[in-house]
Order: structure tokens, then sequence, then C-alpha cells
């Protein structure tokens, strides 16, 4: 792997096209972000039955979404490295799980502040938010696992397992409020019993924050990767120098 | 008027509404000796009560008519949770969501660009 290649009389990083793809998708993302809070606090309605608490479900619901979605990518992406032992996926597969962990963090935190004037506390041990909290401690154990490890290779096959292991208890967030007596409120949006019982302004508000929330994601988790593989340049050529 | 309810908010009996009531006149004083001196005081104590009877009374109307909106909030029960602390959660959350946000966004920044000059020199 090279960092840097010839291009006619200039040296340009490899992965330019990536930043540059991240860049733009950042921006836009922020653009987005932008408008959501505009239409969050300016625009849509308050929640008859909770108030004004309630516009805390425009970043909690869109950042367990792209916490699920990075979990998922990170899954697939380690799935598919511990088939072709391609080092790019891996590098992959930790971008994402990064992400993951810090929107889980965030829905977490967003999800307790919530709590606490809806149901009066900050936790509670129901299904959900413990399929959640022990989710957030399997892929920190991901990050534990390739820091622990003394041969590198052998750490991150160990973690891509982590990783898909980790992905299983997704599902079972999603059906928990169905299957156990919760706390939690079931389904809103993703409820296929009965029509959607959300108003047109607040689903649109949701949307574009699901929308806002996965275009900054994939932005920042372009940067994230670029990261990674720089570094392992950067640790390649330092093997080669002391070699 | 009873005075059950505002004493408590004014920290136990005013001396002019003890007086009103005989409860405890100045220490030293015979109480029968004076009799007439306590005459104007006892008509004080008791414009006293008229005025927080009527402040009290009034208090309500002139919010209303000053600020009807906030009047007609506080009458809900939605209108009194949304003018307390819920407003702070909701800031707080928004707040530490993007300074979670951004913190990683800054720390990836500042870990690429070291990388990279590492790579460059």
């Amino acid at each position: 792997m090279e960092i840097a290649v010839e291009r006619g009389r200039k040296r340009r990083p490899v992965g330019s096209g990536i930043r540059w793809t991240s860049v733009v998708t950042t921006l836009f993302g922020i653009a987005l972000i932008v408008l959501l809070h505009w239409m969050v606090f300016f625009w849509v309605n308050t929640e008859a039955t909770m108030g004004i608490v309630q516009r805390i479900f425009y970043v909690h619901v869109p950042a367990m979404w792209v916490a699920f979605l990075a979990f998922g990518i990170a899954a697939l992406s380690s799935a598919v490295y511990l088939w072709l032992r391609d080092e790019r996926l891996d590098m992959a597969a930790v971008a994402a799980c990064e992400g993951g962990m810090l929107f889980t963090t965030v829905g977490l935190i967003t999800g307790s502040l919530w709590g606490k004037i809806a149901w009066g506390t900050y936790w509670e041990w129901d299904p959900r938010l413990t399929l959640t909290l022990l989710l957030w401690f399997i892929y920190l154990g991901y990050f534990m696992v390739r820091a622990a490890t003394e041969n590198p290779e052998r750490g991150r096959r160990l973690s891509a397992v982590i990783a898909i292991v980790g992905a299983l208890d997704i599902p079972l967030i999603h059906v928990s409020v169905l299957w156990f007596r919760s706390l939690h409120p079931q389904p809103v949006v993703l409820d296929t019993r009965q029509p959607m019982n959300l108003d047109s302004d607040m689903l649109l508000t949701l949307m574009i924050g699901l929308l806002a929330f996965t275009v900054l994601f994939l932005g920042v988790i372009g940067f994230r990767y670029g990261l990674e593989r720089s570094r392992r340049t950067l640790d390649i050529r330092l093997a080669r120098r002391t070699a | 008027m009873s005075c059950a309810r505002c004493a408590p908010a004014f920290g136990g009996s005013p001396p002019a509404l003890r007086l009103a009531r005989g409860l405890a006149a100045p220490s030293g004083v015979d109480r029968s000796a004076s009799s007439v001196a306590q005459a104007p005081a006892v008509n004080r104590a008791r414009r006293l009560r008229l005025a927080l009877a009527t402040v009290s009374l009034l208090a309500p109307v002139l919010t209303s008519v000053l600020a009807p909106g906030a009047a007609a909030a506080q009458a809900t029960e939605l209108g009194r949770q949304a003018l307390g602390r819920p407003y702070w959660h909701v800031f707080i959350a928004y707040a530490l969501v993007w300074l979670l946000i951004g913190g990683w966004v800054v720390s990836i920044a500042r870990c690429l660009t070291r990388v990279e000059r590492r790579l460059d020199s």
C-alpha cells in the first residue's frame, strides 16, 4: 500500500478522490443539519402530551438509526474481510464501528434526558435500553480486542467476529419493545400493525433528521477511513525503515 | 381572612398581624395599660390585611390583562410543563449531541493532519 502516486509532476495522496467526496458530503450534511435545527426549533408543532421535550426525538431517533447503520456496515465489511482478507474492508469496519459507538452514545444520552422528563428517571433497566447498552459494550470490546492483541492480523480477525456477533443485537433491540413489556414507546414509523400515528410536519422533520445524520455520518466516515489508511501506510513505512 | 396561608410565606406572622390578634404584646408593656395606644396599631394591621387581600385578588386579574399568553400557558398542564425544566433538557441534549459529534470530527481532522505531516516528512 503506497500513500502517494505520481500524477504528472505532482505527488497526490492516494484517496484524494475519497477525501473530496467526503468534503462535499460533509458540507451537504451540515447544510441539512442547519435546516433540521430550523425545523425543530421554529417550524414543527409541539407535541400535545410531552410538550417541548419531545423535540429530543428529532436527534434521538436519527442518532440510533445511524448507529445501527454503522454497525451494519461494520458487520458486513467484517464478514467480507474474513472471507477475502482485504485490509480496506477492515479499515472500513473500524471507521464504521467508531461512528457507531459515537452515535450510540448520543442516542443513550439523549434518551436518558428525554426519559427523565417522560418517565421521571434517567435510566431504567428496560429491555430496549439494556440491549442498547449491551450493544455499546460489545463494540467497546471490539476496540479493546484490537488494542490488546499483540498480533495485529489476529486482532483484526477476532474483532471482525465481534462486529458480526454484535450486529445480531440490532434486530433484538428493534423487536424488544414488541416482545417484552417495555417503558420505551412502540415503533412509530416502522409499525406495520397499524397506520402511522405521526403528524405530517413531525414526519417530515424526522425524515430530514434521518437524512441529515446519514449524510453527515457518511461524510465523516470517509475522513475516518482516510485516517485509518494513512496510519497503516505510516506503519508500513516505519517498519520498512527499521528493517 | 385566615393568616394560616400567608404566615409561612412571610416567615411567620408579621408583628402587626400578631398585634391585631392580641397574641403577643411587646415585652415589658402592660396590655391593659396600653389598650388605648393599641387602637391605631389595630387599625393599621386591618388596613394592611385588607391591602394584602386586595393585591392577592387582583394579581391574577392583572397578570391575565398584562400578559395574556403567559397566563393562558400557566393555566394548562402542558404550559406548566413547557415553561419548566424540559427546556434545559432539550438544550442540553442538543448541545451534547453537537459537542460529541464536533469533538469526533475535530479529533479525526487533527489526527489526519498529524499523520499526513509525518508521511510527508
